[in-house]
């Protein structure tokens, strides 16, 4: 199977898409975490 | 009779002498003692907190003189920028003596039976006289109110009840009745609240820290909210720690509403102010209204362009209120300069401290909008920490990241389908263009190959069902050619027009036309004839073939009138002979018809219109039962038309040459070799089709080449498995074969095979065959003479 143009553009944008989900959803959950410590930290100054 | 009368103090008033006397004490006969000569009765006269003046009651018969009584120290302390002007005409104090109507007692039909135990209270509203009671009904201590005297025709006496009677909060004050008495005032009788005051509390406890402080302003909020969504909003303009209860159960309660205002969209205009609890408009009053020299004037002009009291101008309070309640101290008139937060020494959050900065902005719309965005400010501190603020920041980055890869990987997938389409596009453009090229080639089989590739690429574009429908009709596959066609819903490709698509479309259905038309299926072919003329009105070869088939259909009036059509549009003298010459052999006329259709063959230039003309001149004389002239027709039409493009002459000029050979015998096999030649170079050139491989087959076994016929039957069968026509030539082959051994050499059980499943392939085609009823016989023969081929061909 020849390796078109139209193939490697494809193939790239369905990687790029991918990489971008599984970086939303590394970076959701590491920010989620870190909101919440300072959420915590905040609450805990005002207590 | 003096009775000691402290006034409370609720605001700074913007009043001179003379319209203090006026509006407020509703007596033109305002005298100044002590050191006030009734020349400076238009000096303002400010009338500050309870803790800066007094006043003494005197009972004079039937007039009250009040001694009101300025503490100068006090208030410079509290007021400084008005200090000098008090001072410079005070000797350490100024007294107003105001002459009125003498107060009675409350009336007895306020009070009832209900009521008992009435006593002055020790504090006093800044326009009212405030009463403890005992409510009997209830068993609760109320406080009973009533606007004073003095103040009756500025307020409206039941404004503030009116007000307290809409409101139902649990940080705001119960009102249990309203009474408008018989001595013209309005009595109201509401909760009292226990505990004491925000500034006592502040005083006896000293500066808050910020858990309480957080809680209180959260409070102060939510009332200040829940009255601002009111509708009319309701903006209370007066919110100082003497107006905030600090209840027994630890919150607050916010009192005093006799400045408080409905809220305009266009402001209002301010009524007083406390002062470093007063947000900047309300200081902002014309400054004619104060005569030349005035303290406060400095303040008034400062004041100028901050607009007018709004529901902002209780948040300005609250965040002083907060102020006040952190540090202990009042804060500075904002023009003053207000002494920032962070100079002092205490603990207070980066984040709650800027909640309290920008509800303290002089200007307006730098404050939160609402009390509710305020709230939700302090309940979400968090998000104004700079922690928060960086992983914002950090938040924004990573979206920013994600959504590039994301847009990216979009934008990369439809530029690559896109991309991909274009590249199939091409491919299947060239595919089609291999195919038709190899089609004029006579390379049928590779043009079928590459264009089946093409219509696996794209089934719905029409370029190689056209070259596709144009080779099997080419190589005489008629049928196949309609299989293909039919219920293929073509699409317009971009790259065409609509014309060139209803062009493509034309041809198509021409083409199947055609091959209805040599199927002898002329209402179908009708049909198709007449779509393509619709598609494409102005080709005469599609005119004609309407016409040929209008004829063929017993239409010979529309045969006629399309005729004429074609006459019309220009067509050639050569099509209008094929059409009429065709027109004649549908009708039976094969007299008429062959000189036309001769003139037609022999003046086309088109080899389409040439070989067709041909082919229908052959089948004029082989009607006519002329297969000389016929084969000579042919022979004509292969030389002219060229090895390109006379396969179907050749194929028809074997058949002739078969049926001479019939009904000569002498030149049999001559005239089977002749054909069997015809064939082989169909053959060799590719055109494979059903009939030339049978009529191959046939040949080679009356030439008695019984093992190239039967081998060719073999590969017929793999590759018409179905067809009833090949088991039924094998055992035709079989038998003859076998007809030619000695007896006892003899074995019928090929025969019976073939004949077998020709038997039941037959049955199911549902046809009638001459051929298989000769099979037949020959069978019935066969058994007659002993040969059971039923069961398996045995003697």
């Amino acid at each position: 199977m020849v390796l078109t143009k139209g193939m490697l553009l494809l193939a790239g944008g369905i990687g790029l898409v991918v990489l971008g989900l599984l970086l939303g959803v590394v970076l959701l959950v590491t920010l989620g975490r870190k909101r919440k410590g300072i959420e915590e930290a905040v609450r805990r100054e005002y207590d | 009779m003096a009775l000691p009368f402290v006034l409370e103090g609720s605001a700074m008033l913007f009043y001179s002498a003379e319209n203090l006397m006026k509006k407020f004490f509703k007596t033109e006969s305002a005298q100044f003692q002590g050191g006030c000569p009734l020349e400076e009765k238009n000096t303002p006269v400010c009338i500050f907190g309870k803790s800066h003046f007094s006043t003494e009651l005197i009972e004079t018969g039937r007039k009250t003189q009040y001694n009101i009584t300025i503490d100068m120290k006090k208030a410079e302390q509290m007021f400084p920028f008005c200090g000098d002007a008090l001072c410079s005409r005070g000797k350490g104090g100024a007294m107003a003596t105001v002459l009125e109507d003498g107060v009675s007692a409350i009336p007895r039909e306020v009070l009832g039976d209900d009521l008992v135990d009435v006593r002055p209270l020790g504090q006093q509203g800044g326009f009212s006289n405030l009463f403890r009671a005992h409510k009997v009904g209830l068993d609760v201590d109320v406080v009973i109110k009533r606007v004073q005297g003095r103040f009756q025709g500025r307020l409206d006496q039941r404004g503030e009840a009116r007000i307290m009677t809409a409101l139902r909060h649990q940080y705001l004050p119960r009102i249990y009745d309203l009474k408008l008495a018989s001595d013209g005032f309005c009595y109201t009788i509401m909760e009292f609240v226990e505990g004491c005051t925000l500034r006592e509390y502040v005083r006896r406890e000293g500066a808050l820290d910020q858990k309480l402080t957080l809680k209180w302003v959260r409070q102060l909020c939510e009332v200040t909210e829940y009255m601002h969504t009111r509708r009319p909003p309701i903006i209370h303009s007066d919110l100082k720690p003497e107006n905030v209860m600090i209840t027994p159960q630890g919150d607050i309660c916010v009192i005093d509403f006799n400045a408080s205002l409905e809220a305009r969209e266009e402001g209002q205009e301010a009524i007083g102010a406390s002062s470093g609890f007063a947000a900047p408009e309300q200081y902002n009053l014309p400054p004619q209204r104060f005569p030349a020299g005035s303290p406060l004037l400095p303040v008034v002009r400062a004041a100028q362009g901050y607009g007018k009291v709004t529901p902002r101008t209780d948040l300005y309070a609250i965040g002083a209120l907060g102020y006040y309640m952190l540090t202990g101290y009042d804060p500075a008139v904002w023009c003053a300069g207000v002494t920032p937060l962070t100079d002092y020494d205490i603990q207070l959050g980066d984040a709650f401290r800027q909640v309290l900065e920008r509800a303290m902005a002089p200007k307006q719309s730098e404050r939160f909008s609402s009390a509710g965005e305020m709230l939700r400010a302090l309940n979400n501190l968090s998000r104004l920490d700079a922690r928060y603020r960086r992983w914002v920041r950090q938040t924004r980055i990573a979206g920013l990241c994600v959504g590039l890869c994301l847009s990216l990987g979009v934008l990369g997938i439809l530029l690559g389908l896109r991309t991909l389409e274009e590249e199939n596009r091409g491919n299947y453009l060239a595919l089609v263009e291999q195919g038709s090229t190899l089609r004029q080639q006579q390379q049928y089989a590779q043009s079928q190959q590459v264009l089946l590739e093409a219509v696996a690429l794209d089934q719905s574009r029409i370029e190689a069902y056209s070259q596709l429908a144009a080779l099997l009709y080419q190589q005489g596959e008629y049928q196949q050619a309609i299989d293909l066609l039919e219920g293929v819903e073509f699409h317009k490709a971009d790259a065409m027009t609509q014309e060139e698509f209803e062009a493509a479309q034309g041809q198509i259905r021409y083409l199947e036309g055609n091959c209805f038309y040599r199927l002898e299926q002329y209402q179908q072919a009708l049909e198709s004839y007449q779509l393509a003329v619709w598609l494409t009105p102005d080709l005469p070869e599609y005119q004609r073939e309407l016409a040929i088939c209008y004829a063929r259909t017993g239409n010979q009036k529309l045969a006629e009138e399309t005729v004429a059509v074609m006459e019309s549009i220009g067509a050639k003298q050569e099509d209008l002979a094929l059409t009429r010459g065709e027109i004649a052999y549908a009708y039976g006329e094969y007299d008429q018809a062959l000189p036309q259709l001769m003139a037609a063959a022999q003046g086309a230039g088109d080899p389409a219109v040439m070989g067709r003309a041909y082919i229908q001149a052959a089948n004029c004389c082989m009607e006519l039962g002329r297969t000389d002239e016929e084969i000579a027709v042919l022979e004509e039409a292969r030389d002219r038309l060229g090895a390109a493009s006379n396969s179907v002459q050749t194929q028809m000029l074997s058949e002739a040459l078969l049926r001479k050979a019939n009904e000569n015998p002498q030149q049999r096999q001559e005239l089977y070799q002749q054909a069997l030649s015809l064939l082989e170079e169909l053959l060799a050139k590719g055109y494979v089709t059903f009939t030339v491989e049978q009529n191959t087959a046939v040949v080679l076994q009356v030439l008695d080449r019984y093992e190239e016929a039967e081998a060719l039957l073999m590969e017929m069968e793999q590759r018409y498995p179905g067809d009833y026509r090949v088991p039924m030539r094998l055992a035709l082959l079989y038998g003859d074969l076998e007809g030619s051994r000695e007896t006892d050499q003899r074995d019928y059980s090929r025969m019976a095979e073939c004949w077998s499943e020709a038997r039941r392939l037959y049955q199911a085609a549902g046809v009638q065959d001459s051929e298989m009823i000769r099979l037949e016989e020959m069978v019935a023969q066969l058994e007659q003479l002993g040969w059971d081929l039923e069961e398996g061909g045995g003697a």
